[in-house]
């Protein structure tokens, strides 16, 4: 048999079904696969490659939907965790096992004594922040509204050269109001530290470090094709996913701070058009 | 890092637990819903909104669209619960429920850029490998993440949720409604594409 014959049943192969079926049929299969894998260099590659896409694939992490999310459907219908309740709780190793943010955690080690000035310090870096992204946003060539959408490399026609530098540039602007942004937040959260319990500061830790990851990858994609619109929407999302995150950790500092679920629901929703 | 291998299975194995046992706790949580129980709802969002939010950012490919796409899905999903009759498990039906959403709303945006869809028919050009080229051992996630947002939609539905999120080729083909054969062959298609971009 040729190797074309062979492809079909490769990626089983792979899986381990045609192994560990006990029916006769896929014993045949699976004996003739591995015959034909023993003699054919071309074929073993493939099954190579295919496990490494395989193993990739099961490895990528699992992305956690915002808070605001929920906040949004739950106001919708009518469940108390909307209008009438803001759980505003971070995501934890736990939930990103595949259930999101949004569990009923006693607030009440989280009380804070933070006052007014912290909070609109906050505010206006995330102000700040949020403004120097769209800012660099609204410069992206409207060439693909998404990743999904994007046609491979090199085909259509070239960015404009100018138009690309301009970019990055204003890249560079967002970046610097983003670095503003996060020394001021962790210094208001070095002084307000005691007040987090430490889950809430480790989960809080381990998303940002996921996040930083994230931004990390993308930077060196973008540094390596400057002109790609995708990675620079990569970059992107990954800078939002932050701002989400710190909008969220504002949602719950200001929770803490009143004790006013309403109030906190409101910013939430405010923060996350 | 939570990965693929770590999550729950759609259909929970529960070793005391009968498929009537799970259906019928489906039905109970959905007449719940149905019936306005303020905490049914949010159950049901607890179970899927994870799986269902990674499969739809990874078919949008943004978290502005992976946002509002999943914030649609559930609020269809509660103004649907009245159709669900128990045939198929609550997370199958959700997923499906899901996908279709998905799929629609990639297909529309698709036909407002005047260009083609595919369907989960479509075989595709099969890009050829260039002799001696591989796959590295070790995939830098981007390049994966960028090499999954450029298949085919069908066959990218099928991947993300056989490989990526670990669901069986049968449940793959109750949630994309085909048959467990097409979801096989449309997993090995993406694996074959996705080689294809990754091999240097």
């Amino acid at each position: 048999m040729s190797c074309e014959q062979y492809e079909g049943t490769l990626s089983e192969f792979v899986d381990g079904t045609l192994q560990a079926s006990a029916e006769p049929a896929a014993a045949a299969r699976r004996d003739a696969v591995e015959a034909h894998l023993a003699a054919c260099p071309r074929c073993r590659a493939l099954v190579a490659d295919l496990r490494a896409v395989h193993r990739a694939a099961r490895d990528l992490e699992a992305r956690v939907p915002p808070p605001h999310v929920w906040a949004r459907i739950a106001g919708q219908v009518g469940t108390p965790g909307g209008q009438h309740r803001m759980d505003g709780r971070l995501a934890t190793a736990a939930d990103r096992g595949g259930a999101p943010a949004i569990g009923r955690r006693p607030w009440g080690r989280l009380t804070s004594t933070f006052a007014a000035r912290d909070l609109a310090i906050a505010a206006s870096l995330l102000f700040a922040l949020g403004a120097g992204t769209w800012f660099v946003w609204q410069q992206v060539p409207p060439t693909s509204p998404a990743p999904a959408a994007t046609t491979a490399p090199g085909a259509g026609s070239e960015p404009d050269p100018a138009l690309v530098q301009d970019v990055a540039t204003q890249l560079r602007l967002a970046e610097e109001h983003y670095v503003k942004a996060i020394a001021g937040l962790e210094a208001i959260a070095s002084a307000e530290g005691s007040t987090l319990d430490q889950e809430t500061a480790d989960v809080l830790q381990a998303n940002l470090s996921v996040i930083d990851g994230a931004i990390g990858e993308s930077r060196a994609a973008l540094e390596a094709e400057p002109a790609s619109t995708l990675a620079q929407q990569s970059l992107f999302a990954a800078l939002r996913s932050k701002v989400t995150l710190l909008q969220d950790t504002i949602a719950l500092i200001n929770e803490m701070r009143k004790g006013n679920e309403e109030g906190a629901a409101r910013i939430v929703n405010g923060l996350n058009p | 890092m939570t990965r693929a291998a770590d999550r729950q299975p759609l259909t929970p194995r529960f070793p005391s637990k009968t498929a009537e046992d799970v259906r019928t706790a489906d039905l109970e949580l959905a007449r719940r819903c149905q019936n306005g129980d303020a905490t049914a709802f949010e159950e049901l969002y607890r179970r899927h909104a994870g799986r269902l939010y990674n499969l739809v950012f990874r078919m949008a490919g943004t978290a502005q669209e992976a946002d509002d796409l999943l914030q649609e899905v559930f609020l269809h999903a509660h103004r649907k619960l009245g159709s669900f009759r128990g045939d198929s498990s609550l997370g199958t039906w959700l997923y499906r429920l899901g996908m279709n959403h998905c799929l629609d709303y990639l297909r529309g945006r698709q036909a407002k850029m005047g260009r083609a869809t595919d369907s989960l028919d479509d075989e595709g050009v099969m890009e050829p490998v260039a002799p001696g080229a591989a796959v590295p051992t070790a995939i830098a996630r981007i390049d994966l993440e960028r090499a999954i947002a450029r298949l085919p939609e069908g066959c990218r539905a099928a991947f993300l949720l056989h490989d990526v999120e670990g669901f069986e080729h049968r449940e793959v083909a109750d949630i994309l409604g085909v048959s467990e054969g097409t979801s096989k062959s449309q997993v090995h298609k993406a694996r074959m594409k996705l080689r294809a971009m990754l091999a240097t």
